[in-house]
């Protein structure tokens, strides 16, 4: 494999964790490489240009070195002002870093998913549809990664979805008219489905099941392993006070 | 082979220290198998001693060798306010820093999603009962200024924040000999986030 000398990359840092006595290892989403793992040496001394930059949802242009599944960090620069989340937003922002490390391959490039990303991170910092963004970032996620929905037509047929018929939604197959004798599958009405196609905002029964069809999904596809973050939040949700409003990846209030 | 295996299992149970891996291990073993029996023994009776009188602190959590800790139990320390921590090693640098003289609580972590650390991983339950059985009048979050410090410093807030008391959290900015020239973007924005007000 040839030592390769990469500079100027876009990239988010997805996780990060200590290693030896002052480094730590970057999982990072690069715009142009996808998933890398990089070594930032001396990150955690106090001196280190590295201190205060290498976070998660914080827009870097980097340069590294090296070859093989681990390269080494050589600059870092931060692009704009990192984005601070209180926990609530923080624990959606987490969210989606957790299906970035589940969905994606290292080393294969999704430059549509990195800018959707992007997005979605300013989208949470200004509080604004986050639901909504969430959903369209798990549908994305699916459709770079091999599995994308088939939402605007019968899997049979062809025939165009109805928005009043309720349809079911069979992985690796698709959509089949509820009464066709199914029974597997996620029942979703035909106007989320639209909604959901077409990325127009969906009223609250609709964005419930559109909920309901890309958690079944992302389950389907993670073969029943569970998302981290699903029971972190439920966690928190239990040692909140009780009069407390439990928070979730929705938000009741939310600007729309 | 009786021998073999005996390696193996050192080797296996040296590679559960943080920070080392296969190599470092069979380095280890190696070592304190052939020149170091000595500390070899030495080891085993200090981790096997620790092991059985270590336990936590039943107020702060901290690490400690009876039901109280030292620092719970002394009278010199101000029992009103309480400073919340990540971890041993944070509480060592206050008290080495000589700046707080309340009483603490360790929380041995902090929320991270990603590595599967949530609320219940971090003795959340002792320290309601710490703050219901104490006179805390204030409570001081000093977790990390990483995100999943600030995560678990936000939730502990909105923990406590129907009782009757005091929250804050360690200032934010220019450490001390800092020059603004080479500050990271973050820290300087926090710094004029929560700048002071002289006059």
């Amino acid at each position: 494999m040839v030592r390769q000398r990469i500079q100027k990359q876009p990239v988010f840092v997805i996780s990060r964790r200590p290693y030896s006595e002052t480094s730590l290892v970057i999982d990072a989403f690069s715009r142009h490489h996808g998933r890398i793992s990089l070594l930032a040496k001396g990150a955690r001394r106090l001196k280190s240009p590295y201190r205060g930059i290498l976070h998660p949802f914080t827009t870097l242009l980097i340069d590294w070195t090296g070859k093989g599944s681990l390269m080494t960090l050589t600059s870092a620069d931060c692009v704009r002002r990192p984005y601070t989340y209180g926990y609530e937003n923080l624990m959606c922002a987490w969210y989606a870093n957790e299906l970035i490390t589940r969905f994606l391959h290292r080393n294969d490039p999704h430059e549509l998913l990195f800018d959707r990303y992007s997005e979605l991170l300013e989208k949470i910092d200004n509080n604004l549809k986050i639901e909504w963004s969430l959903r369209l970032f798990e549908k994305h996620i699916l459709a770079e990664t091999g599995y994308g929905l088939n939402l605007y037509q019968e899997a049979a047929s062809n025939k165009t979805i109805e928005p009043h018929t309720h349809y079911h939604y069979i992985p690796e197959i698709g959509l089949v008219r509820q009464g066709d004798a199914v029974t597997s599958g996620i029942l979703v009405k035909g106007s989320a489905l639209i909604h959901f196609d077409q990325e127009i905002y969906p009223s609250p029964e609709d964005q419930a099941g559109i909920k309901g069809l890309t958690r079944y999904l992302l389950n389907w596809h993670m073969k029943g392993r569970e998302l981290r973050s699903r029971r972190i939040f439920r966690e928190i949700n239990r040692h909140l006070p009780r009069n407390t409003a439990p928070i979730t990846l929705e938000k009741p209030a939310e600007t729309q | 082979m009786e021998l073999e295996s005996a390696v193996d299992q050192l080797r296996d149970a040296l590679k559960i220290l943080p920070g080392v891996g296969p190599k470092s291990a069979q380095r280890m073993a190696f070592h304190l198998l052939e020149r170091d029996r000595e500390g070899a023994k030495y080891i085993v009776k200090a981790l096997s001693f620790a092991l059985n009188a270590v336990s936590h602190c039943s107020r702060c959590n901290n690490f400690c060798e009876s039901d109280i800790c030292r620092i719970c139990s002394s009278q010199k320390r101000d029992q009103s306010v309480l400073c919340i921590v990540e971890t041993p090693a944070d509480l060592e640098s206050i008290e080495h820093a000589g700046a707080f003289t309340g009483v603490y609580f360790v929380l041995m972590g902090h929320l991270a999603p990603l590595d599967n650390i949530g609320p219940e991983s971090l003795s959340l339950d002792k320290l309601r009962k710490t703050v219901a059985e104490s006179e805390v009048k204030e409570i001081v979050l000093a977790t990390n200024l990483t995100l999943e410090g600030q995560a678990t410093a936000d939730f502990i807030a909105s923990l406590f924040e129907q009782i009757d008391i005091q929250i804050s959290r360690l200032a934010r900015g220019v450490p001390v000999g800092g020059e603004l020239e080479y500050l990271d973007p973050g820290t300087l924005n926090q710094a004029f986030d929560e700048r002071r007000r002289l006059s």
